[in-house]
């Protein structure tokens, strides 16, 4: 072999050893490795999203009295409704706490909701992740289900001290069984892609074949429960057309998630509580 | 240390994954992302010697894939791999020129990309809308990489010059 094509293949050489080195470090010193860069780089993401949230108050500052007016009187009306809401839920808890107790039923369990800003939206077309403000220090686990006001956001995949990483419903690391709304039989649904200028979709397994859907009567896909990640009844996306899958005996469909999904800037953290007491207020 | 300019390409580089970062935080609103890891690779490779840029280029993977599913092995790997062909072409590759520069920007990009791409697959019942989004932010990136070049080289260039690092000098030498 010549002098040049050694000089040439000496880099592929260094790659080999470099690569070499890594496997044969202890895992101890790889954990450390990438724990040091995830939490050195945290704190430049964090303090970006703070001076995206002053920009963001600044910005709200130039909104005229009228304006600001005008949403306090729509907030109150929101409030109000709120407030109802809030009491007929806390009489159907006492109405369920009084059946467990009753026909001696394992309780629901309850869950504690840490609210979180999202520091970056990292949605690529090979992951799909968000870095969320609150970590180890508040709680948060690995394995944690992740919501916001249209309904499920992802599973808390990684937990620093004071930031956590989400894995969005659309990534296919995300599977979880779910139900059509209306019926209790559980469909399996698993993240898919999130294209370009459009909605992030997913796909349900093993639908019944008598349940049906079309782009007109679009079918709600909620969460289960099972499993414990999440409650019952949130909103997962929805089912627009349904094919029959390769056994024939269930069918599968595409299952557009919510568009908002791409917009995100605050969600809520479901910490399961201890006691299994129902959720908080 | 020494020889510090590993280092400072290596930071430059973090700047520039986090500014990208922080780009497609906004990009996500149209489901889109751009991807310049490739710049400051290209860079190392180009200009350093081989621990020189070996040390530029297993921070930049460390950092990146310290981030993602998995283990950061794969990014690491894929970082240095492209690192080692741009090192391996540099005989070929006229480092003083803006034209291969670009050109040696581009194929680096392009590895990291396709790396990428394979590393983190979608599902195959997925695969058509993946492709379209991968085939736009893939020609994006490029395309904005052949106008970022020129400015990363020359920030860096004067980034070295300011700890007394003249890399053009130094490559006429090498050469």
């Amino acid at each position: 072999m010549d002098k040049r094509t050694l000089s040439q293949a000496r880099p592929f050489l260094v790659l080999g050893l470099v690569l070499l080195a890594w496997l044969l470090l202890p895992t101890a010193v790889r954990t450390l490795l990438r724990v040091s860069f995830s939490e050195f780089h945290a704190p430049a993401v964090v303090t970006a999203s703070h001076l995206r949230d002053l920009q963001a108050f600044w910005g709200t500052r130039l909104h005229s009295k009228r304006d600001l007016i005008e949403a306090g009187r729509d907030l109150a009306r929101l409030n109000a409704h709120y407030e109802l809401g809030i009491q007929e839920l806390e009489t159907i808890r006492l109405e369920r706490d009084r059946l467990e107790a009753l026909l001696d039923l394992p309780s629901v369990p309850g869950y504690r909701y840490e609210i979180a800003r999202v520091a970056r939206r990292d949605f690529t077309s090979w992951w799909q992740q968000v870095l969320i403000r609150k970590g180890s220090r508040h709680g948060l686990e690995e394995g944690m289900g992740v919501i916001f006001s249209g309904g499920v956001v992802g599973v808390v995949r990684e937990v620093h001290t004071y930031t956590a990483v989400v894995d969005l419903l659309s990534s296919p690391r995300v599977r979880m069984a779910v139900f059509v709304e209306g019926d209790d039989r559980p469909v399996s649904f698993r993240g898919g892609a999130n294209p370009a200028l459009g909605p992030a979709f997913g796909r349900a397994d093993f639908v019944p074949a008598d349940i049906s859907a079309s782009p007109d009567r679009p079918r709600l896909v909620v969460t289960s429960g099972l499993g414990g990640i999440f409650p019952a009844g949130l909103a997962v996306g929805l089912i627009e057309q349904l094919e029959p899958g390769p056994d024939g005996l269930f069918r599968t469909g595409r299952v557009a998630l919510d568009p908002r999904l791409n917009r995100l800037a605050e969600v809520a953290v479901l910490v399961p509580l201890e006691d299994g007491s129902g959720p908080a207020p | 240390m020494r020889d510090p300019r590993g280092i400072i390409v290596a930071l430059i580089g973090l700047g520039l994954l986090f500014f990208t970062a922080e780009a497609n935080h906004f990009l996500a609103l149209l489901g889109l992302t751009v991807f310049f890891g490739g710049l400051p690779l290209a860079f190392a490779a180009l200009f350093f010697r081989l621990r020189q840029g070996v040390l530029c280029a297993a921070v930049l993977g460390l950092a990146m894939g310290a981030g993602l599913p998995g283990s950061p092995l794969p990014v690491l790997a894929l970082f240095l791999f492209s690192h080692a062909v741009i090192f391996a072409l540099r005989p070929r590759l006229h480092a003083h020129e803006a034209t291969s520069r670009t050109i040696a920007v581009l194929l680096a990009n392009a590895i990291c990309f396709l790396g990428l791409s394979l590393l983190y697959p979608p599902p195959l019942w997925a695969l058509g809308s993946w492709l379209g989004r991968l085939g736009l932010e893939f020609f994006l990136s490029q395309l904005m990489l052949m106008g970022m070049t020129p400015w990363l080289f020359s920030l860096t260039d004067r980034t070295l010059n300011l700890f007394g690092i003249i890399v053009e000098e130094e490559l006429r030498e090498l050469s």
